[in-house]
């Protein structure tokens, strides 16, 4: 019986390896009409973005735009209305970082001066927009502006500190769960887009701050750039 | 007034982006009428374009070569900012305008349509690999590039292309002027016209730019020494500049303007390397009368010229299958043959039409040695297939001038060595010289025979045509080159299709054939009224399932 079956086992090898298959074509994948791309009904890619902070006079000018940034990444789903309109979601992560200046007018959160000081706030959000492509074209992406809005939670809310102490050591202070941060954030966003490249703009309409503690509030508006993770 | 300069800052990103203040754009503006007015083809054409037409049993004063309106145009020039070209065929004037003015056009009385000629960039179907000297490889490459279409053949019967004359459209034809590969045709004056079309001067000069059309020339006629490089090294040649590297605007129109230039100027074959995919259309707009330059294409055959274009570089992107235009079933379509294997190269885009004709039509080597500006180099992608088959096009179109452009083409496929058996990654295969030379000696004699046996149907390889009439085995079949490594040619392959009732493959395959029993199917996995087809080595046969 044992024997039986390695010759079966040896004749089945034989008959599945004695055609070399160089080219082997299913059509019916090329004569299907797709839906998914991205100027097709439904698509959805990943994208990479970087923001800074942009501070105007009497609102935030106190964190250093420098070295202040958003991280995000995320999924954008795109619903595909005609040529030129689309509607879409995004979910994603932000990671924004706020380096407090320290001067002798600091008041964010205190007026305590540290030789670093940054307040770390991680979302989680999600986005809805409506996208409006210019131009004739084929399954591309193209040029489009996106108008929307977003919302999210503030899943990650800390102060850091880095200060030296008296014996010339780094002394690193975190806080994290700040009471006096919002636990969601709200906002409007702006995209224009050429395939995967865009520029973003986002407006958070909500405070970062409790308005109960009387902090004077971060930058609202981020200006940034994504990358489109999808192939040209 | 926070929120106002918010506000502000997101319209000044949405002013500044250039889709917004672009305003100018390109619009085809179609005519409803033309005027007879004192047209006189022969004086308007080329002795050879009025040649072509009685070959081709056209009709020399036609409608759609009358010259479009005058009057209408001198109307429309003063509301546009410019006319970039004007279209006797389509019956229209191209012009750059933005929204407002083209409005104003389209309320002008004998205007029937305008259609919005989108700006975006150029895929011209190659990519290269430049390599300065000319190796073994090359040289191997080199002469399997038209031998395998039957050079020798071609040589030995004195034909070369005399006489025809084809028109290339490209994207630029860098240093072809001093091109050694070309002497032949600057000496004895056969480069009839050029002209660059993507100039607003619309200059005559078009060695500049890019060296694709200078390699792509290479391949229908160049020849270095004794060496040929491609077949129609007899041929005339008129020379156009469809296209630009990073081009944004009116390569379609161009190509529209050039098939109608070349039209005049007595033009036989149009050979385009280029192809239109996904960022100006979808796969299912390859149908073959949708998109502007398979329009075009289709109108240039309906003139008695054959079109020869590349099938595209589309077979390994998701994209996957031919574009425009070579989707117009006017069009003589080439795929790439890859020289190491003797089969479809991978990058060569595969058919059917978007509509499921067959394409491509015919195929070629996609990986050639080629006369670039300064040496012979290495270079790959259906750009190269389209201008080989050209070539050959040319010379068996010279066996038989009588032949219409669309008879020719059909000889053309039916010369394949697949032929009549298809697939959608050769057409019917690589265009033989001895349909044309030795019509008469061709043999179809069986080289596999099939025996059916209840549902099974199993396909035996004839002894005879095997290496020394054995049996072959793994390594006995394949040839041997001198170096020792195997070299597999394409009739050495056992092809086979299933082809459902309405005569489109649903797939198809290429085998090794390394023993005598090369293929069973069952029909049972099979619905009725499929056809089996099977070729191998000149031989073709079909089974209903």
């Amino acid at each position: 019986m044992k024997a039986f079956l390695i010759f079966l086992l040896f004749s089945i090898s034989i008959i599945t390896f004695s055609q070399e298959v160089l080219l082997g074509q299913d059509v019916k994948p090329d004569t299907l009409r797709p839906v998914f791309g991205p100027n097709l009904r439904h698509f959805a890619y990943g994208y990479l973005g970087i923001g800074v902070p942009v501070p105007f006079s009497g609102t935030g000018n106190y964190v250093m735009p420098g070295v202040s940034s958003t991280l995000s990444f995320g999924i954008r789903y795109k619903r595909r209305l005609s040529n030129t309109f689309a509607l879409g979601l995004d979910l994603g992560m932000n990671f924004s970082g706020f380096r407090i200046k320290q001067d002798a007018g600091k008041t964010v959160p205190d007026k305590e001066i540290n030789r670093k000081e940054k307040f770390q706030v991680n979302t989680s959000v999600g986005s809805a927009y409506f996208r409006i492509n210019a131009g004739r074209r084929g399954n591309y992406m193209g040029n489009y502006l996106d108008l929307g809005a977003f919302g999210g939670w503030n899943m990650a809310k800390k102060h850091k500190t880095v200060n030296d102490n008296t014996n010339g050591e780094k002394v690193k202070v975190i806080t994290g769960k700040l009471s006096y941060i919002e636990n969601f954030s709200y906002g409007v966003l702006g995209r224009i887009g050429i395939n995967r490249y865009t520029i973003t703009a986002r407006y958070r309409l909500s405070d970062i701050f409790t308005p109960s503690y009387s902090i004077p509030e971060l930058p609202r508006l981020t200006i940034g750039v994504e990358v489109g993770l999808l192939k040209e | 007034m926070r929120k106002a300069k918010v506000i502000f800052i997101l319209l000044s990103f949405i002013f500044m982006w250039p889709g917004f203040t672009e305003a100018q754009q390109q619009w085809m503006v179609y005519l409803k009428d033309k005027q007879h007015n004192d047209f006189n083809p022969y004086t308007y054409f080329d002795s050879k374009a009025i040649e072509r037409r009685l070959n081709s049993g056209l009709a020399v004063d036609d409608p759609s070569d009358w010259p479009v309106n005058e009057a209408y145009v001198n109307q429309i020039t003063p509301l546009v900012t410019e006319v970039v070209m004007i279209s006797r065929w389509f019956n229209g004037v191209a012009v750059e305008a933005d929204a407002t003015q083209i409005l104003n056009v389209k309320n002008l009385p004998f205007v029937l349509d305008i259609e919005w000629v989108e700006p975006l960039r150029l895929q011209v179907a190659s990519y290269q690999d430049y390599d300065t000297s000319m190796n073994a490889g090359q040289a191997e490459v080199l002469r399997g590039q038209i031998n395998t279409l039957g050079a020798e053949a071609w040589r030995n019967a004195g034909i070369n292309g005399k006489g025809m004359r084809i028109a290339i459209f490209d994207v630029g034809f860098l240093n072809a002027d001093h091109v050694p590969a070309f002497d032949d045709i600057r000496s004895d004056k056969r480069l009839i016209a050029t002209h660059d079309f993507t100039s607003r001067k619309k200059s005559n000069y078009v060695f500049y730019g890019n060296a694709h059309g200078t390699e792509v020339w290479s391949c229908i006629a160049g020849k270095v020494g004794e060496t040929q490089i491609g077949l129609a090294t007899g041929a005339e040649f008129l020379l156009a500049k469809t296209e630009k590297d990073s081009e944004k605007f009116a390569e379609e129109l161009n190509w529209l303007a050039a098939a109608e230039w070349a039209d005049k100027n007595g033009a036989d074959i149009i050979n385009s390397s280029l192809g239109y995919t996904g960022k100006r259309y979808f796969s299912w707009q390859m149908d073959g009368k949708t998109s502007f330059v398979t329009r075009a294409a289709n109108m240039a055959a309906r003139k008695g010229m054959l079109v020869v274009n590349a099938a595209g570089n589309e077979g390994t992107d998701a994209w996957h299958t031919i574009g425009a235009p070579a989707d117009a079933d006017s069009v003589l379509s080439v795929g790439g043959i890859d020289p190491e294997t003797g089969y479809h190269i991978a990058f060569s885009s595969y058919g059917p039409t978007s509509d499921k004709r067959m394409k491509p039509n015919v195929a070629a080597y996609g990986h050639v040695t080629a006369a670039a500006p300064s040496a012979l180099t290495s270079t790959q992608g259906t750009s190269f297939s389209s201008p080989l088959v050209a070539g050959f096009a040319a010379c068996a179109w010279q066996t038989n001038r009588s032949l219409t452009n669309m008879q020719i083409f059909s000889e053309i496929e039916k010369s394949g060595n697949l032929y009549p058996y298809f697939d959608y990654a050769h057409g019917f295969g690589i265009p033989q010289a001895d349909h044309f030379l030795n019509r008469d000696k061709k043999t179809t004699e069986p080289t596999f025979r099939i025996v059916e046996n209840g549902d099974s149907i199993t396909v035996f390889i004839n002894k005879t045509f095997t290496l020394n009439g054995t049996n072959p085995g793994e390594s006995e079949y394949k040839n041997q080159l001198p170096d020792g490594t195997e070299k597999r040619e394409m009739n050495d392959f056992f092809y086979y299709n299933i082809m459902n009732k309405a005569g489109v493959i649903d797939s198809y395959y290429v085998l090794v054939v390394s023993q005598q029993e090369v293929l069973t199917v069952l029909k049972s996995n099979y619905r009725d009224g499929e056809t089996l087809n099977l070729h191998f080595a000149g031989y073709s046969l079909s089974v209903k399932l």
